[in-house]
């Protein structure tokens, strides 16, 4: 309705019709990509509309780019809260097993304090005295 | 004794008298009586230009009896910074200025003429403050010329005293272009009669007699411009009974040509006008806006932009607007250019890029959210102009930041208006919800609300007279920069921002869903843009919708929603649209009311199984038949006319079947049809053809269902496809996902 600069959304249009021959062109595959990447450019057309770019196209690839990206963080950060859940699992059989452990040399330890005479006041105190604080705990806080 | 008697009443109607110079009538506010005067109205006209012209216009004109006196003034151009040398061109009446303007104007092309097109109720208010229904205070004469009159209310008075108007409805009993009509109804406060077309004509003698009687100011008629005041001044002459409309019994009947114009990207058809003398004619089918403000609003727009009742219920807000700015000039005594002379100022092409922008409006985060706030700014645009006094005769603002003191013409006018409907909204809040007075408060409000909405469109209008592009541009800036400073304090205070739109913003944030939650927020907008927002609403959950094209792409103004209170809000769906059919419209609508009885997003699960199981009722009573026909029918536009279309598409099928018949068809006008079976695939509703239910094209009207309901479904996660391949198949059920968003599955059968 006598518009002297063409709107946000016209411009985009023309964009879209100067890539017709290009997409053509494209493998079908890939052409499912491009149509995919050219619907994120149209999810910023306001913000795009503000810049009053004297080329839009650009904004678009720039709003492209912003999609991409917050895809690509959007899949680091599941990647990763995939990989602290495997952890948390891998931490978690790891305390599993030194509980295991921890408690067989506990009950070895008995058996053979139970065994033994009482030690005299100036003997040498024995090697895995220290019980449940000993190093193994401390291993398992680390991770 | 005085020569001159005292008089109080209301001004009712105002027009040109060829003897006396005016025809006033008023409502006596002593004994109830109406009351015609008569007053001479001198009136004055400018010109300006070259000295030789000038001298030459002055040999031409001095010394006609019409013409009282030619003087030289120094007066305010509105455009020019210094005052002009112009010419006073002093006339005995408004009628002879008309003529001898018109004569010179030929004579005399390279001159500037101002003051020298405007309506003579425009004049009447500069002069003495008198507009549509003000009490006035007269001292009349012998002859019932008025000699003196002093007006005793304002336009901006919120509860004015206001006459006991007399108010006479007349209708035919069914659409006449769809029907023969068999009697007409008159209704005169409580009672009602019904008139028999008879063929003797006793019920024309009636109607007169009853006019003569009651003796109505205000005449309300359905299709009474283009079907009914023709039939019976037809029938009239016919029979020879005389039926006399106008209060003037030396007038009749006065014709204003039908027109075709364009309007906000739409071609808008206007029928011919039939317009009375001495009490006012409104056809409630021809009043543009009577389903948004009905008599109130348009009694309220008649008094504030002084146009005549009969014109302010007609014609677009944007006259009333334009006539308030000339009030507003020739108040101020500055001259009123009679064409523009302004051109747009050269830009680059960067500049004409980054000024030639709309409102922003963003694309929004598609699907359903729940406890969402929608915050508008009260007149967003208005508030703009005032406030950076933006008038395209003053330096236009930087930003927001007026960049001169004094107000300029628009923002003189829109001041009061704005303030008088703020005050009118906050007079509202005062009653309950269903008081007789917050209804009419309501429509009074609405009519304002009109006059400023357009008001900034006409800013932008190449033929307005207080139009310049560079004003209009730098309102929308003004808006754009506001949006978002309060996108800006949104996000500063934690808070989504979902959707914006214009004025208006959709804001959520965890645990905020009561509305004494967004007043803080509300607060810091409002500090930080210097103007008025306030919350529309907290919704318990709104749905905003993709393209139906590609469902991939957020559209900006298709949503809905289920306020806090119960309130539905729906826009840009097909319940919204003019040319759905009323039957597809209540549907949609109903769904969307089944699903707004969810008070929490889990109690969504039960009440989406039953908007589909009406769906689904709605659509076994479409496929077997049951719908008739007069629900069905699609109100199709033509824009242009019918030999410049190339494709021809159901509504232009129907206009050119209509058009066959002798009827007349012109650009912007609504063409109703049918689909039917077979050839012709439409139907012309105002053929009068019966259409059988069994001739309608179901499947059309299936399709145009399924598109209805799918829009209500597709945030649940149902497609236009799950609904077509069931409809065609038969038999599905909600089943949820994991997600919380429902699917359909097909039943076993």
């Amino acid at each position: 309705m006598g518009r002297t600069i063409a709107s946000i959304t016209q411009t985009w249009q023309e964009e879209e019709a100067a890539l017709k021959r290009f997409k053509r062109a494209l493998r079908k595959e890939d052409q499912i990509l491009l149509d995919e990447l050219l619907v994120m450019s149209r999810l910023h057309l306001a913000e795009a509309s503000y810049a009053s770019n004297l080329y839009p196209l650009d904004m678009y690839l720039i709003a492209i780019l912003l999609e991409v990206y917050k895809q690509l963080k959007d899949a680091q950060r599941r990647l990763h809260n995939e990989e602290q859940e495997k952890d948390q699992e891998r931490v978690e059989e790891e305390s599993v097993f030194l509980k295991l452990i921890t408690s067989h040399l506990e009950s070895k330890q008995k058996e053979s304090q139970e065994n033994e005479p009482a030690p005299a006041d100036e003997e040498e105190a024995p090697l895995l005295e220290t019980g449940p604080t000993c190093a193994y705990t401390e291993f398992e806080e680390a991770p | 004794m005085s020569q001159f008697r005292a008089f109080r009443g209301w001004l009712l109607d105002l027009y040109l008298n060829q003897q006396e110079g005016l025809s006033l009538w008023f409502i006596s506010a002593e004994d109830d009586s109406r009351v015609c005067f008569r007053q001479q109205f001198p009136v004055s006209f400018y010109a300006s230009g070259p000295t030789e012209t000038l001298r030459s216009l002055w040999k031409t004109i001095s010394g006609r009896p019409e013409v009282l006196s030619l003087s030289r003034k120094r007066k305010q151009d509105v455009f020019v910074a210094d005052p002009v040398d112009v010419m006073e061109i002093r006339m005995d009446s408004p009628s002879n200025q008309v003529k001898l303007f018109h004569e010179i104007e030929e004579l005399f092309p390279e001159l500037t003429f101002y003051d020298a097109d405007l309506a003579i109720s425009t004049r009447y208010i500069a002069r003495y403050g008198a507009f549509p229904l003000a009490l006035c205070q007269l001292e009349v004469d012998q002859n019932d010329t008025i000699q003196y009159i002093q007006v005793l209310n304002d336009r901006w008075e919120l509860f004015p005293e206001l006459p006991p108007l007399r108010i006479m409805e007349l209708f035919p009993d069914r659409d006449p272009f769809r029907g023969t009509v068999i009697s007409l109804h008159l209704r005169c406060d409580r009672f009602e009669q019904k008139l028999n077309i008879d063929p003797a004509g006793k019920y024309l003698q009636l109607l007169d007699q009853t006019l003569k009687d009651y003796d109505p100011d205000i005449l309300i008629t359905d299709w009474g411009d283009s079907w009914l005041i023709p039939f019976l001044d037809k029938q009239s002459e016919q029979k020879n009974i005389a039926l006399q409309l106008n209060r003037d019994l030396n007038r009749s009947v006065r014709w204003q040509k039908e027109s075709t114009y364009f309007s906000y990207g739409h071609i808008i058809y206007r029928p011919e006008e039939a317009h009375l003398f001495g009490r006012c004619h409104i056809d409630r089918k021809a009043a543009m806006m009577w389903s948004d403000y009905s008599l109130d609003g348009t009694l309220e727009m008649a008094r504030v932009t002084t146009l005549p009742i009969e014109k302010a219920a007609r014609v677009s807000p944007g006259q009333g607007i334009s006539a308030m700015q000339v009030i507003t000039a020739l108040e101020k005594d500055v001259l009123v250019p009679y064409q523009k002379r302004q051109v747009e100022e050269f830009k680059s092409g960067l500049e004409l890029i980054q000024s030639d922008r709309g409102g922003m409006v963003y694309q929004p985060i598609t699907g359903l959210h729940t406890d969402v706030a929608q915050i508008d700014f009260i007149s967003m645009y208005p508030a703009i102009i005032i406030l950076g006094n933006i008038s395209p005769e003053v330096p236009l603002p930087d930003g927001l930041k007026p960049a001169h003191e004094d107000l300029g013409v628009v923002p003189l006018t829109l001041k009061p208006l704005y303030d008088k409907r703020v005050s009118i909204k906050q007079k509202i809040r005062t009653y309950p919800e269903n008081h007789p007075m917050a209804k009419k408060l309501k429509e009074r409000a609405s009519a304002l609300k009109w006059l400023l909405v357009v008001c900034f469109g006409f800013l932008g209008y190449k033929n307005a007279r207080y139009g310049r592009i560079e004003a209009h541009e730098a309102v929308t800036r003004g808006g754009r920069e506001v949006l978002l400073r309060a996108k800006d304090v949104a996000e500063e205070e934690g808070f989504e921002v979902l959707h914006m739109y214009v004025d208006a913003l959709w804001v959520k944030k965890k645990g905020f869903n009561k509305p004494e939650h967004f007043t803080e927020l509300i607060k810091k907008i409002n500090h930080r843009t210097g103007l008025t927002i306030n919350l529309d609403g907290v919704y318990r959950w709104v749905a905003f919708l993709p393209s139906k094209v590609d469902p991939r792409i957020p559209v900006a103004n298709r949503y809905f929603g289920v306020f806090q209170t119960g309130e539905v809000k729906v826009r840009g769906l097909e319940a919204r649209r003019r040319d759905t059919p009323i039957w597809i419209a209540a549907v949609q609508k109903e769904m969307i009311a089944r699903l707004g009885q969810a008070r929490t997003k889990s109690e969504l699960e039960s009440c989406i199984q039953d908007a589909f199981d009406y769906y689904q009722e709605a659509l076994q009573t479409l496929k077997a038949g049951l719908v008739q026909p007069e629900q069905l029918v699609i109100n199709g536009k033509v824009s242009y006319a019918l030999e410049a279309y190339k494709a021809s598409t159901a509504a232009v099928r129907a206009a050119r079947q209509m058009q066959k018949a002798g009827m007349t068809v012109k650009p912007g006008m609504r063409v109703r049809f049918v689909y039917t079976i077979g050839e012709p695939d439409v139907v012309a509703w105002d053929l009068g053809v019966r259409v059988e239910p069994n001739s309608l094209d179901l499947n059309k009207y299936v399709e145009l269902l399924i598109r209805a309901a799918t829009a209500v479904l597709i945030p649940f996660g149902v497609s236009k496809d799950i609904l077509r391949e069931w409809s065609e198949s038969g038999g599905l059920q909600l089943k949820l996902l994991p997600s919380g968003y429902h699917s359909l599955t097909k039943t076993p059968l």
